[in-house]
């Protein structure tokens, strides 16, 4: 049985990945991973097996570009920051995010059960 | 910079590796760190970071999917593969290489001579609605009469398919107004030609509407070649005035390179500059068929047939309206060829042949390699049914297999690329003395990508192979190791074999006939002594010799000066310089007493004219009566010698001399005072009829041959030659001096180049297929070791053996011969027009290569055979 809590729409994770990167500058995939569910208060738990293909394909896009450098435990780690097209790729997901959100909660408000 | 990260990807995998790694490293010891703060011990902590992670492995996987990559990584994977397998293997791989490089080499030079003189366009606008028409007299052997300019205007007044039709002829005349007087070819032509082939000029204009009426301001255009050549590509030179025929020329433009066509024309002037042409007696003459061709462009809509109809209702027109005037007894009638057919005609049987020739040594060079590659990968199959059984998709292998051919195939490709560029100038100087447009011949664009292609179609042809064993069979291969998938592959190596010498058959049957027409040619009695002959042509300044008196001194002198020379033993002038088939002016004439049947061709024959000693000179034969005197005069009543042929055909029972025939229809009377032997105008031509008449009876000759016998070497007296012209006239240019031995060398030039050629190509094929039978043989050997052990533990003898083993191969041999030598049987009509003196399916050359096939094959198969019967029984059951 899949674990609905944690399982998210396909394209959703580039979306969050996108939507952490953009207000903060730097941050390497663990940190991502946490601020992720940070913010969503652990509501969404990012499979981390899953995470880094979604930065590498991000990366390969050119959403993302990723650098060397030295984390606040001094060890060496990828850091990733937004391309210009990651931001307006942002935008526009979340653009249609909303769309699609709503839409879906119309479709759902008018189907209700009274 | 996205393509660039990509290729780092690809190319720079172990830094990439080495970065995944850090990366998902770092990841789980910060997972660590963190659950460690919770009370976990650094081992728990790690293993617990490790088992929400998930599947490392799996997260790097598609890592590297994320990058799209995968199938480059295999590429790479494969490519890496192969070249190693080849290190592995170097005597492999260079037989592969030389193998595909000779063949894809061959090819490649061939096509690049075909696509630089067959393929490629005419510089011309739309060339396919290009036609040449021709008036021919089939049934009087006269393949082209020419047009008169009367002709010409009914063709262009009445024909319905042709947007317009333009005049072209070619002749020669002294350019002054330079340093030295020049002789020029010149081409002839009305004032739309250049329109009508869509040319556009390179500098200044084309002749315009008008510059071809009589009346008009001589002009000129220059071809490229001569701009180039003699003005140094001057601009200026447009708006120069140069004089020719005593009137002054301005050129008004130069043309683009083009090819020399219909001949290598290097000035250009509109019909009326051109004296003969504008002559009163020309124009009005529906008889003086001055022009040589006629170019038309099609009407949108017409094709070339209708167009053809379309022209033969014009000459039936005017057959009926000017009777006198056309040969309809000669079976009078138009033709029309694509201008394309025209320029190449001779040149398409030739180069086709060779480029077929060429494409069948490649395929027996790709059976080779294909031969090679099976044997080799019976060796490979244990090897490979590991890596299926290991997991390795079927498809994976096959790709990986088809990127080793092919990467042997490029490898090929590459140094037969650099086989053809290094040869292909020799190629090109050779064909330039019998084809068109060969300074156009060139490895470019469409030749690379038809070397290309080829290669590429190599590597998937020796490439694609049974496929890997499965099931069943695979545990037997893994058991078994070398043996288990053999037997089907052993049945298509078989088949490879007998599909080479069934190709070989048709090469070696190509090349035996070339090489006996060539031997043929070569043996040919011309009916003159070529030996110790020196040829000197000359075209005269006419404008300044401009009548009889002063041409016929001066041809007089130069015979006295040449004379002078010590060795020389006798001299003489002829019209045209025997054996290199320009010779071929036919006249009509009628017999006196000698009535004609109707509807029967005109006797005619070519005719001819020359000083005294000519055939004591050439060292043709007098068979009755004399040779020209000094008293036949331009007073005397004329005279004519004829040859064997003549006299055959006309009084095969009387003798001709004193007989008398007429050129001009009884106005004059010419007697016949000799028979001479028949002499050939073309070594691969039969003499036909002809007439030569004395220099004196002619209008003096404005270009001619003088030549000379010596008891000396010929070639050494050149100079000489040119001193003593140059007394008889110090402003005469020489046209070109030869003995006469190589006017008939020249003759030879292209049947050995087609002969040499097709044996070199048929050596090729010859040798690849011994290897070929004598690779699958030591294969057999190899693989019957313990069988041929155990028949010789049981008493066969080495006779038994090595007889078994021939008889595999000679099998083979066999039946292959029996289909090639039928495919050679059709295919060998296709050469009947590059041959003489031999039938397309001359039995002996067919024997030749049967038994020459068997003895290389025999050869080829003994190699094998001797080391089977040198197997110790012993050894050879101890080792399974």
């Amino acid at each position: 049985m899949p674990d609905y809590k944690s399982e998210l729409l396909q394209g959703t994770l580039d979306l969050l990945i996108l939507r952490t990167l953009a207000v903060n500058d730097a941050m390497h995939g663990w940190a991502i991973s946490q601020r992720i569910a940070q913010l969503s208060r652990d509501a969404l738990t990012v499979n981390q097996g899953s995470l880094y293909p979604a930065l590498h394909r991000l990366e390969a896009q050119g959403m993302v570009e990723a650098e060397w450098g030295v984390s606040d435990h001094n060890r060496q780690a990828k850091f990733y920051h937004l391309t210009r097209a990651g931001r307006r790729q942002l935008v526009d997901e979340t653009a249609y995010w909303q769309r699609f959100t709503a839409a879906v909660g119309l479709v759902l408000k008018a189907s209700a059960p009274t | 910079m996205n393509l660039l990260s990509r290729l780092r990807a690809v190319f720079h995998r172990s830094a990439i590796e080495r970065e995944l790694n850090q990366e998902l490293e770092f990841h789980l010891a910060m997972e660590a760190k963190t659950l460690e703060r919770t009370g976990l011990s650094p081992a728990a902590a790690r293993a617990a970071a490790r088992r929400s992670f998930g599947g490392v492995e799996q997260a790097k996987e598609a890592c590297r999917d994320a990058w799209g990559t995968r199938f480059l990584d295999n590429l790479r994977q494969d490519l890496g593969y192969g070249l190693r397998g080849l290190r592995r293997n170097p005597g492999f791989s260079a037989v592969v290489v030389l193998t595909l490089a000779l063949g894809i080499g061959a090819n490649t030079a061939i096509f690049s001579v075909v696509h630089g003189v067959l393929l490629r366009d005419l510089p011309y606008a739309a060339p396919d609605r290009l036609l040449m028409l021709n008036q021919a007299a089939p049934k009087a052997g006269q393949a082209t009469l020419g047009f008169s300019v009367p002709d010409f205007m009914d063709f262009r007044a009445r024909n319905r398919a042709f947007e317009s039709l333009a005049e072209y002829h070619s002749m020669f005349f002294i350019l002054l107004g330079r340093a030295e007087p020049e002789r020029v070819q010149t081409g002839v032509v009305s004032d739309n030609f250049f329109e009508l082939l869509g040319v556009k000029p390179l500098l200044g204009r084309t002749f315009l509407p008008g510059e071809d009426q009589q009346g008009a301001a001589p002009v000129l255009m220059l071809s490229y070649d001569f701009w180039q050549h003699s003005f140094g590509g001057d601009p200026k030179v447009v708006g120069q005035v140069f004089e020719m025929n005593n009137k002054p020329h301005t050129v008004v433009g130069v043309l683009p390179p083009l090819p020399a066509f219909p001949n290598a024309d290097q000035l250009f002037m509109p019909a009326s500059a051109c004296p003969f042409r504008g002559a009163e007696r020309v124009l009005t003459n529906r008889n003086g068929r001055i022009i040589q061709n006629v170019f038309g462009r099609l009407k949108d809509g017409v094709n070339p047939t209708q167009a053809l109809d379309d022209a033969r209702r014009v000459g039936a027109e005017l057959c009926g309206e000017f009777p006198q005037n056309y040969p309809q007894d000669d079976g009078y009638t138009v033709e029309a060829q694509g201008v394309s057919r025209a320029f190449t005609g001779h040149a398409r049987t030739p180069l086709f042949v060779l480029l077929a020739t060429s494409g069948f040594v490649l395929l027996i060079a790709c059976a080779n390699v294909a031969n090679l590659t099976l044997a080799r990968l019976v060796r490979r199959d244990r090897e490979l049914a590991v890596r299926v059984a290991l997991g390795a998709g079927r498809g994976r292998i096959f790709r990986q297999l088809l990127t080793e051919s092919t990467l042997l195939a490029l490898l090929g490709g590459a140094a037969g690329l650099l086989f053809a560029s290094s040869g292909l100038h020799v190629l090109i100087d050779y064909a330039g003395r019998f084809l068109p447009r060969t300074n156009e011949i060139a490895i470019n664009g469409p030749v690379l990508a038809f070397t290309l292609g080829v290669t590429l179609l190599t590597g998937l042809f020796f490439g694609s192979r049974p496929p890997l064993p499965t099931g069943d069979d695979l545990v037997n291969t893994l058991k078994d190791g070398a043996r288990g998938a053999s037997s089907g592959r052993h049945r298509l190596r078989s088949l490879l074999v007998v599909g080479q010498v069934a190709i070989a058959v048709p090469l070696l049957v190509g090349a035996g006939l070339a090489a006996r027409s060539l031997y043929n040619l070569s043996r040919v009695d011309p009916g003159l002594d070529t030996s110790r002959v020196l040829a000197t042509n000359i075209a005269l300044n006419w404008s300044r010799l401009n009548d009889f008196q002063k041409r016929f001194d001066f041809w007089s002198r130069a015979i006295a000066e040449v004379q002078k020379i010590s060795s020389v033993q006798s001299v003489a002038v002829s019209g045209f310089e025997p054996l290199n088939g320009v010779a071929n002016n036919l006249a009509n004439f009628r017999l006196e007493h000698q009535a004609l049947a109707t509807n029967t061709p005109s006797p005619h024959a070519i005719t001819l004219a020359s000083t005294e000693d000519y055939f004591k000179t050439v060292g043709q034969a007098l068979l009755r009566g004399r040779f020209f005197l000094a008293t036949d005069t331009r007073t005397s009543p004329p005279v004519a010698i004829i040859n064997q042929s003549l006299a055959r055909h006309y009084w095969p029972a009387a003798d001709p001399i004193g007989r008398r025939l007429t050129f001009d229809n009884g106005t004059t009377w010419t007697t016949i005072v000799g028979v001479v032997a028949n002499a050939r105008q073309q070594l691969n031509a039969e003499p036909q009829d002809e007439i030569q008449v004395p220099l004196t009876n002619t209008g003096g000759l404005i270009a001619a041959t003088v030549l000379l016998r010596t008891n000396a070497a010929p070639a050494a007296l050149t100079r000489e030659v040119r001193a003593a012209i140059h007394r008889a006239d110090p402003q005469q240019p020489i046209t070109r001096i030869e003995t006469l031995e190589q006017v008939r060398n020249n003759a030879l030039t292209s049947p050995r180049l087609i002969a040499t050629l097709l044996a070199l190509f048929a050596g090729l094929a010859l040798l690849i297929t011994a290897a070929g039978i004598g690779g699958v043989l030591a294969f057999t050997v190899s693989q019957r070791t313990q069988e041929i052990g155990i028949r010789m533990a049981l008493g066969a003898s080495r006779g038994n053996v090595l007889w078994m083993i021939v008889r595999q191969g000679l099998g083979l041999v066999a039946a292959g011969l029996v289909l090639g030598t039928t495919a050679a049987f059709f295919l060998s009509e296709l050469m009947t027009t590059l041959l003489y003196g031999v039938p397309p399916t001359d039995p002996l050359t067919f024997a030749a290569v049967v038994a020459v096939l068997l003895a290389v094959a025999a050869c080829a198969c003994l190699v094998p055979a001797r080391r089977a019967t040198s197997i110790d029984p012993i050894t050879a059951l101890h080792t399974t």
